[in-house]
């Protein structure tokens, strides 16, 4: 396992999110590659923290903080995403917009 | 043994992403973040931090993943969507963010780096800084838990006519 591996496979990662939030317009898989980033961003954490020496407890604590906060997002998007089935009757996100094109 | 696992884990991880951003149906895609997910968990099994391969396993794989599942489900959204952005506003982006993953490899690959010095983190180790030095974010993340519980209950919760 070399830095330059584990650092590069976290951007590419997050390279395909950032595609998906961009490219896609169900609001349930733009979710979705949002987790694809975050994921990327704690692998990315944890290869820094192995990198920098010292034990790399922090690198670890810092992951396990933003695994909470992911889960509390897809907790309140996926609530969100029931919301505006229910009061728009689809997901896709172009079709709540009430601006005239 | 090492470099074939983490190839093998590096490619299983890329071809789940491209699944949630390029499979038209979102079941298979939310199947590709698992094996997504599934894949990254072996990867901080190579990186020697146990606990976090755990963690992935149990929290994303476990729950952020059957959770995706049943509002699917839920949606009725089984059937395959035609949702690509396909207009020249998507042609721009897919442009932008392929040249923005070759400009940052390219980076990696120039700048130095230093090398890992791998050391085993138990559960030990974590549970120890969590209550100690990170005990203060620690009890906000409790916190954060509960606000996420009461806003998900508020916003899907359904309100009597003309009582609110």
């Amino acid at each position: 396992m070399t830095p330059v591996f584990v650092l590069s496979l976290a951007f590419i990662l997050f390279s395909i999110g950032l595609l998906g939030v961009l490219f896609r317009k169900n609001f349930i898989v733009i979710l979705m590659s949002l987790e694809l980033m975050l994921n990327s961003a704690n692998l990315a954490i944890v290869g820094a923290s192995e990198m920098f020496g010292g034990k790399g407890v922090q690198g670890h604590f810092l992951v396990l903080m933003i695994l909470i906060i992911a889960a509390v997002e897809v907790a309140i998007g996926l609530a969100i995403a029931i919301h505006m089935a229910r009061v728009a009757g689809t997901v896709e996100v172009d079709s709540l917009s009430e601006l005239p094109k | 043994m090492t470099e074939v696992l983490m190839w093998f884990f590096a490619i299983l991880a890329i071809i789940g992403a491209f699944t949630v951003v390029l499979n038209p149906n979102p079941f298979y895609g939310a199947l590709g973040l698992l094996l997504n997910f599934l894949s990254l968990a072996g990867i901080y099994m190579l990186l020697q931090s146990p606990i976090l391969s755990l963690l992935q396993v149990l929290v994303y794989a476990g729950g952020i993943i059957v959770f995706f599942l049943f509002v699917i489900l839920l949606l009725h959204l089984r059937k395959p969507l035609n949702d690509r952005d396909a207009s020249l506003k998507g042609a721009i982006a897919m442009v932008l963010v392929v040249l923005f993953a070759i400009v940052g490899v390219v980076a990696l690959f120039v700048y130095p780096l230093n090398d890992f010095s791998l050391y085993y983190v138990t559960a030990r180790d974590l549970g120890n800084f969590m209550l100690t030095d990170g005990l203060f974010a620690f009890e906000l993340s409790s916190f954060l838990l509960l606000v996420g519980v009461v806003a998900a209950i508020n916003i899907v919760k359904r309100y009597k006519e003309g009582k609110r």
